[in-house]
């Protein structure tokens, strides 16, 4: 603001909230995101857990922080963070790990959780309840990491060494075995239906048991949940990657392979936004300056998967969804990338067409809102709240055009009504996309009488 | 991790809109605190995010930050209680009693709260946007979906407005 400014006298005193404010508002948040998506019912912890658990699977890759404040629990690492919502309960106990059958209900609806109250502790959750320290009596044992296969058996990393604990009628008197090592350095575990598998100090997973229990020494990374439930495998080949999807019971399921020159590359899952589309990354472990930024798009039949460099554009969808890759970061190349909107996108009729429409993102308060009215005569005209025009519309195929006439007046604050050249509905709303696929803009419809 | 990146992450993990909340909640209830109040700046704060998380899928993620798409949101909902703020903006210019402990933004000076209400709505907001909220020119055309060349022509317009009622810096 300048020197002398008549606005300086519009700055006044501090409004920071309260922490009760603060607390308000998260709570309510916290609600709002309950309900954003239904879930099956399940047990309140364990809801919680399968929560954290979930996000800790992303997190996974880029090595894990944990630090507390209340209500919340953010977990950080490189490069960025991911803050998961973790319930007092929990946070009391400052869970460090929680492991549970991938993709689906745990068996026996147990999880594990590996927490630092004093030495790591395992405990096992069940539906209902903690039932506590139940390797208590042989901690001795200082897990960093655990894992649960399909078979029951539980893994757990304790420094070097990897220690079994297979199941059976009595396996709460059994103990722990050690395991020959085949991994140098491990620092974590990760189970999935395929089996285990072990991330190394250089950061490359390796699976080492499969999924019949039986041991195996491959390079890949651990499935990556998706976005509907199930989940997505990427393996490195010699001429390529091998990607596997599963169905929604985690049960391996369709799987292709990606033209690629380049191997050995620890890829890591940025999204799944739905029709099986999967979009990874290289994962930021990896030294960049071998394999730069690359993502990777695939669509559910595997027959439009292609690499995506920066500056290309690459077809990912069915319904004509594209990710351009326009900045040498590759975590910000996401954010082209609409997820979980295409999928329920059909083309606009005519018919979806006709009426009023006013501009979503238009923020303020109107005496007369600016809107857009397409009728069936074929006219368009909209109103900017100052100004307006006039102009054909109509529908070619899946082309939308429309012809706008001079503005009816000058010297107005001129509203833009932002058009493209495709026009999709989106549940009850009119999108308007460029031919990239990209948004340009959407429309809730006016209840004026006028269709 | 910026705010697009973390808006985009919470449509698959909802967490991430954590993030988002906590690097900005102090700013919008400080903005909408000092237009409308403390009391009623609690709802009206918790409603914004509320609402962002909602409509999250319309975040264009062009904008890194948030910032101005969350006091377009802010905007809206003061809106929504403008009678209740121009009536309050009123009896300051009147320099009738406010309780204390929840007065809005002009308490102190009924001269501010004078000017504020001859100002068209279009202008307050974009001289409360800049002068309280500290938004530059392009996020205030964010935060109204205005041009930002409307921006600079509405705030040179107050400006040119007040010196001539003599409010001066």
């Amino acid at each position: 603001m300048r020197e002398n400014d008549p606005l300086t006298r519009f700055r006044l005193r501090d409004g920071a909230p309260s922490p009760e404010a603060r607390r308000v508002a998260w709570g309510r948040l916290e609600d709002a995101m309950r309900r954003d998506r239904p879930r099956r019912r399940r047990s309140p912890v364990v809801a919680v857990a399968g929560a954290v658990a979930g996000a800790l699977a992303v997190a996974a890759a880029v090595g894990i922080v944990v630090s507390n404040r209340p209500q919340t629990t953010t977990v950080a690492g490189p490069p960025g963070e991911i803050a998961v919502t973790i319930s007092p309960a929990e946070l009391e106990r400052r869970v460090l790990h929680v492991e549970s059958w991938p993709g689906r209900q745990p068996p026996d609806g147990t999880v594990y959780l590996l927490a630092p109250t004093g030495a790591n502790r395992v405990i096992k959750v069940t539906d209902e309840r903690l039932v506590g320290d139940f390797l208590s009596e042989q901690l001795s044992l200082h897990p960093t990491s655990l894992a649960v296969t399909r078979d029951g058996t539980i893994w757990a990393l304790d420094g070097a060494s990897l220690l079994r604990r297979t199941p059976g009628p009595d396996s709460g008197q059994t103990t722990f075995e050690d395991q020959p090592p085949t991994v140098s350095a491990p620092q974590r575990l990760q189970s999935d239906p395929t089996g285990l598998y072990v991330l190394d100090g250089a950061g490359l997973w390796h699976h080492v048991v499969d999924s019949d229990g039986e041991p195996t020494t491959s390079s890949a990374s651990p499935l990556a949940p998706l976005g509907d439930g199930r989940r997505a495998l990427f393996e490195s080949m010699p001429d390529g990657f091998r990607v596997a999807t599963s169905g929604a019971g985690g049960e391996p399921g369709l799987s292709w392979r990606v033209r690629s020159e380049r191997r050995l590359v620890p890829l890591r899952l940025l999204a799944a936004p739905g029709d099986g589309i999967v979009v990874a990354v290289v994962d930021a472990d990896a030294p960049s300056e071998r394999f730069g930024p690359t993502i990777i798009v695939l669509d559910g039949d595997g027959l439009r998967a292609s690499f995506a460099l920066p500056g290309e554009m690459a077809p990912v969808s069915a319904s004509g969804a594209l990710l351009h890759i326009d900045s040498d970061d590759a975590e910000q190349r996401l954010q082209r990338y609409d997820i979980g909107d295409t999928a329920s996108d059909r083309p606009a009729s005519r018919e979806d067409l006709v009426g009023t429409w006013r501009w979503s993102d238009l923020a303020g308060h109107w005496e007369q809102p600016p809107s857009i009215t397409f009728k069936a005569s074929g006219e368009a005209a909209y109103y900017d709240g100052c100004n307006g025009a006039s102009g054909p519309w109509r529908l070619d195929g899946d082309r939308f055009v429309v012809e706008w006439g001079p503005q009816q007046l000058i010297g107005c604050e001129n509203v833009t009504h932002p058009t493209g050249p495709r026009a999709v509905m989106d549940g009850g709303e009119l999108v308007f996309l460029r031919d990239d696929g990209a948004e340009v803009a959407r429309y809730e419809r006016v209840l004026d009488g006028t269709r | 991790m910026d705010d697009a990146l973390a808006l985009a992450r919470s449509k698959v993990e909802h967490g991430s809109f954590a993030v988002v909340f906590e690097r900005h909640f102090d700013a919008v209830f400080g903005y909408i605190a000092r237009r409308v109040g403390r009391e009623l700046a609690e709802d009206l704060a918790s409603e914004t995010f509320t609402r962002a998380f909602s409509d999250r899928a319309r975040f264009d993620p062009a904008h890194r930050d948030a910032r101005p798409w969350l006091f377009g949101i802010a905007t809206n909902l003061i809106c929504g209680h403008r009678r209740s703020e121009e009536r309050q903006l009123r009896a300051l210019a009147r320099q009738a009693a406010l309780p204390v402990h929840d007065a809005p933004l002009a308490a102190n000076d009924p001269a501010i709260a004078a000017a504020l209400l001859r100002l068209k709505r279009g202008d307050r907001e974009v001289l409360l946007l800049h002068a309280l909220a500290g938004l530059s020119y392009d996020e205030i055309a964010t935060a109204l979906a205005i041009a930002p060349g409307t921006v600079g022509s509405r705030l040179t317009r107050i400006r040119e407005r007040l010196t001539r009622e003599g409010i001066h810096a």
